[in-house]
């Protein structure tokens, strides 16, 4: 600042002087040119007067620094062996650590764009009685939430929505949400085209209008700037488009339009029915905390009030970018530490590249001490030096990063990424380059440091004498070196066992049984529209048919329907009653996932009917109500006793809801593979009609290659009726185990990394340690030693290192363990299987590295050893 | 300007103009031109400062903290640069001169040894 101060006159400093100069010659008579030119040949040359004023202030650090940088070039350039090995090792080091931050820059610190973070909440129902903290809010909870709360400007609901898109070439299914009116503002969000939707529009009638996203408007309606006003059809009914949103605006992640969600006059009352997403906007000046205090005041006012529908039920205010994160926290925050882990083996191995570079450059230090340079100058010196391999690893680092991203080593299926928040924006930006920068100089400060100070502890007299070093930096050095490798060792333990939970985690899981047989089956989901289905009867009819021209398929083993297929992350629950029991407390209604099918469901998927029968064309509307259990209702509810002729019902009036007699007992089929089977039920597509099913069909050859022939039975039956969701049971299936694969494979991918560091950081110690110790085997030898015990000492010493390195790692292991345990699937956290193995592997690898050196020090000539040096 | 009045005239060594311009204001802040001349003056225009190195002598200064800068009217009113000697730049001067002192001793001793005194 000062600087800036000081050299911003001087310009017309100078011209000041020369004109009093050129004033002074004229005085003295000379002519006015004359005067001029005089002063300023007096003056000197006014471009190097200002350079050399401005450099006086230069900070002399930059200067020296530049001398550093220039001599640290000089000095990497001139050992190429040294300066490639080191900088792949920290490419890779650090371009891992890039590429682990970019994702988790993406999906973490930025899942969505918001303005303003810490105003957008989400809102949920909480019940802490069965440790529910995210329950799904009825639609009457919310509108008291809305209508008696001060302290958010705007509160706003959303439900899922499938809207098939028709009146177009190709009918086409839309992910698409409804929301209430205050929506967009509750997120700050603007139109790019067009407006929002307005309050009105909230209300029954006034609510068939529609926004859509960026990427809709650009594919399916060629960017047409005159969209707005102009009518779409969605589910066959006539919506208007009001409004585009801009490319960036991506929630709920995935969502291609969106419409204005209104109650009418029974669902406002609703308090049973738990399917809506809150968010809103906090006031401002109002804290988190005060909304939280306001909306959990209401819903006690409201359990008061409502006890048998509230009971029990909370609310909870959480910021909506937490809200997003999810799932993807824990793992991520697992693989960030261990790249970290990875970058600090890395660190120890090029740390004991430098001392050994240290110690062969120590004569050329010690001149530099000689000729004054300081020991403060010497240490910067070696940084410098270090901190430029940090930036040439960190450069190649983020092209590798960038390599990694762009051939995309982690694949996850489109459907699967499509609703992840924040996956589409991973990328290598700017955060993501200043990480990178931040941690290559870190990296190379890590590990320049102790290689520096060893290299600058020195007397000037003892270095230039010819000979060895003395005696005393020699072993203080080589404990440093040993120091390195246990902890490469230790650390390399860790991350092994860590990768081989997680390994051992993704193949257990790989192996659980899903409760039917996913091979060969193909699935598809259609959603008939409400205004062209009016009746049950017309829905289930459609399904029946189109199962049955499936069926008839060449290809087609099976064919048949239901709204919620295996694996697919989708339930629907609902609370029930067993007849016979008393009646239960509001708020202590068990409840029990149900799902409605069509006959043979359970012989296509090839799920066990342990007894009773499939539903059949009798399980119509006229007749008798009944239902299909899996094992875990039976045990659940009538354990000990034979459940076929027993009987329940939903909760509710029970004229709505009859009782239901239970006609089969089938085998538990798992929604997701790391979690037990809860109890399900079943029920006959008649007798509990769903919009919303999917097709699924078992196939005698590959599924897929079926596919635009089931496609054209349903356009056979309606042609206006798109598919969605096209998947194979298979891909359902990858898709379930896709954390856990991509969490073991980069695991032991980071893993097997640290191995190889470890392994090679060991070899060069011992190799070292063998050629220093050259004489003293050569002296062995020649009085005697025979070669198994020079190979035995050698080996020996390595191996000693090795072991400390895993009791050391043996609790930090533990503790990683520990700390992914949560990750973990059917594997303890301290393992003993995956723990033994991991410390052989490691045992078995360390003494390969040990082995070349052995056996060159076996074949140490005495003669020429002793001449050594 | 003849040319024997050329050969006279010395090129400031290094350092010197420091200790120069310290000197010079001693006796009262002065602006930059100020300075060049005074120089100029009070060497009887043997020490020629070649103007502009006096800049970089100036801030070097400066940023020691030996000299600070206010703005003033210089005597046509002129609005200028005053240069201050500060109490650091006092003591440094002190500290300065006693070592130039020396040092003009040590080299006038070495280039006339007692013995050869009376042949210059």
């Amino acid at each position: 600042m000062r600087r800036k101060r000081m050299l911003e006159d001087l310009d017309k400093d100078i011209r000041d002087h020369i004109e009093r100069e050129t004033q002074d010659n004229l005085e003295r008579g000379m002519s006015p040119e004359e005067a001029r030119y005089a002063a300023m040949r007096k003056f000197g040359n006014v471009t190097r007067v200002k350079e050399e004023t401005r450099e006086v202030w230069n900070p002399v650090w930059i200067e020296q620094l530049v001398e550093d940088v220039r001599f640290g070039l000089r000095m990497l350039g001139k050992s190429p062996g040294f300066t490639v090995v080191a900088v792949l090792t920290l490419a890779l080091g650090i371009g891992a650590n890039t590429y682990i931050f970019s994702m988790v820059d993406a999906l973490l610190f930025r899942p969505m764009e918001l303005s303003h973070p810490d105003r957008i909440v989400a809102l949920w129902e909480r019940l802490p009685a069965i440790n529910n903290e995210r329950n799904e809010l009825s639609p009457a909870n919310f509108l008291d939430w809305k209508a008696q709360n001060h302290t958010f400007d705007h509160m706003a609901a959303e439900s899922w929505w499938d809207a098939n898109l028709g009146g177009v070439d190709h009918p086409e299914h839309l992910h698409g949400f409804l929301v209430t009116p205050d929506f967009f503002a509750a997120l700050e969000a603007l139109p790019m085209l067009g407006r929002t939707f307005l309050e009105e529009e909230g209300t029954p009638g006034k609510d068939l209008v529609a926004m859509l996203s960026y990427g809709l408007w650009r594919d399916r309606f060629a960017g047409d700037p005159s969209i707005v006003g102009k009518p779409v059809l969605l589910n066959g009914v006539k919506y208007t488009v009001v409004g585009v949103m801009g490319p960036k605006f991506n929630y709920p992640s995935g969502t291609q339009l969106w419409a204005a969600l209104a109650f009418p006059p029974p669902l406002a009352r609703n308090r049973g029915s738990h399917y809506l997403h809150g968010i809103a906007h906090l006031e401002a000046g109002v804290s988190r905390d005060q909304a939280q205090a306001e909306l959990s005041a209401i819903a006690a006012r409201l359990t008061e009030q409502y006890p048998e529908s509230n009971t029990g039920r909370d609310a909870r205010v959480m910021p909506l970018m937490e809200s997003e994160v999810g799932e993807a926290r824990a793992p991520m925050l697992v693989l960030l530490g261990a790249v970290g882990l990875v970058l600090l083996i890395a660190c120890a191995n090029i740390s004991n590249l430098l001392l050994a570079r240290a110690a062969s450059r120590q004569r050329e230090t010690a001149i530099r001490a000689a000729l004054g340079a300081t020991r403060r100058r010497l240490i910067r010196q070696w940084l410098v030096e270090s901190m430029l391999l940090g930036l040439l690893g960190g450069g190649l680092g983020i092209l590798f990063a960038y390599v990694c991203l762009e051939v995309r080593v982690i694949r996850i299926p489109p459907d699967f990424a499509r609703i992840i928040p924040g996956w589409d924006k991973i990328a290598i930006n700017t955060p993501v380059l200043l990480f990178t920068m931040a941690v290559s100089l870190g990296t190379g400060l890590l590990f320049g440091f102790l290689p520096a100070l060893a290299a600058s502890r020195l007397s000037v007299n003892d270095r230039l004498k010819e000979g060895g070093p003395s005696a005393g930096v020699g072993r203080r050095r080589g404990l440093l070196r040993n120091a390195l490798i246990v902890s490469e060792v230790a650390l390399s333990l860790a991350l092994l066992a860590t990768a081989g939970l997680m390994m051992n985690s993704f193949l257990r899981l790989e192996r659980v049984s899903p409760g039917f047989n996913p091979d060969r089956v193909l699935t598809m989901f259609l959603a008939l529209p409400d205004a062209k289905y009016t009746s049950d009867q017309q829905t289930s009819s459609f399904y029946e048919q189109l199962i049955e021209r499936v069926q008839n398929l060449p290809g087609v083993e099976n064919a048949a329907a239901a709204n919620i297929i295996p694996l697919d992350k989708m339930n629907t629950t609902s609370s029930i009653r067993i007849e016979g029991r008393p009646e239960p407390k509001p708020g202590e209604e068990p409840d029990a996932n149900f799902r409605t099918v069509s006959n043979s469901y359970f012989l296509t998927m090839q799920i066990p009917m342990v007894r009773g029968r499939e539903f059949t064309s009798q399980d119509s509307e006229k007749g008798q109500p009944v239902v299909a259990v899996n094992e875990a209702f039976a045990a659940r509810f009538w354990p000990g006793e034979d459940p076929l002729g027993k009987r329940m019902r939903f909760s509710g009036a029970i004229k709505e809801h009859p009782w239901r007699t239970v006609v089969a007992v089938v085998g538990n089929v798992k929604n997701q593979l790391d979690v037990a089977a809860p109890a399900e039920m079943y029920f006959p597509l008649r007798q509990q009609t769903q919009n919303t099913m999917a097709l699924v069909a078992r196939t005698t050859t590959d599924p897929r290659s079926l596919e635009e022939s089931v496609r054209a039975q349903v356009a056979a039956l309606d042609r206006d009726q798109p598919v969605f969701d096209v998947r194979t049971m298979d891909d359902l299936w990858s898709t379930s185990v896709t954390p856990q694969k991509i969490g073991g494979t980069l695991m032991a991918a980071f893993a097997g990394f640290a191995l190889m560091l470890a392994a090679i950081g060991l070899f060069g110690v011992i190799a070292y340690a063998v050629s220093e110790r050259t004489r003293e085997i050569g002296i062995r030898i020649a009085l005697g030693a025979k070669p198994r015990g020079i190979f035995r000492l050698v080996v020996g010493q390595g191996m000693a290192l090795a072991l400390i390195g895993l009791l050391l790692g043996l609790p930090l292991a533990l503790g990683m363990g520990r700390a992914v345990s949560g990750l973990l699937y059917g594997v303890a956290p301290n393992d003993f299987a995956t723990f033994a193995g991991v410390a052989a592997i490691l045992a078995a690898v360390a003494l390969a590295a040990c082995y070349i050196p052995a056996r060159r020090a076996m074949r140490v000539d005495p003669l020429v050893a002793l001449r050594y040096e | 300007m003849s040319t024997k009045e050329e050969r006279e005239r010395i090129e400031l060594l290094q350092g010197t103009l420091d200790l120069l311009i310290l000197r010079t204001l001693l006796l009262g802040p002065a602006h930059g031109h100020a300075i060049a001349k005074a120089i100029e003056f009070k060497s009887d225009d043997v020490l020629q400062v070649e103007q502009g190195s006096l800049y970089p002598a100036l801030h070097r200064l400066i940023k020691r903290r030996w000299i600070s800068v206010e703005e003033g009217t210089s005597e046509n009113n002129r609005r200028a640069k005053f240069y201050k000697l500060t109490p650091t730049g006092r003591r440094q001067l002190t500290l300065e001169t006693r070592k130039w002192d020396k040092l003009a001793g040590a080299i006038a001793r070495i280039l006339r040894p007692a013995g050869q005194e009376d042949e210059s």
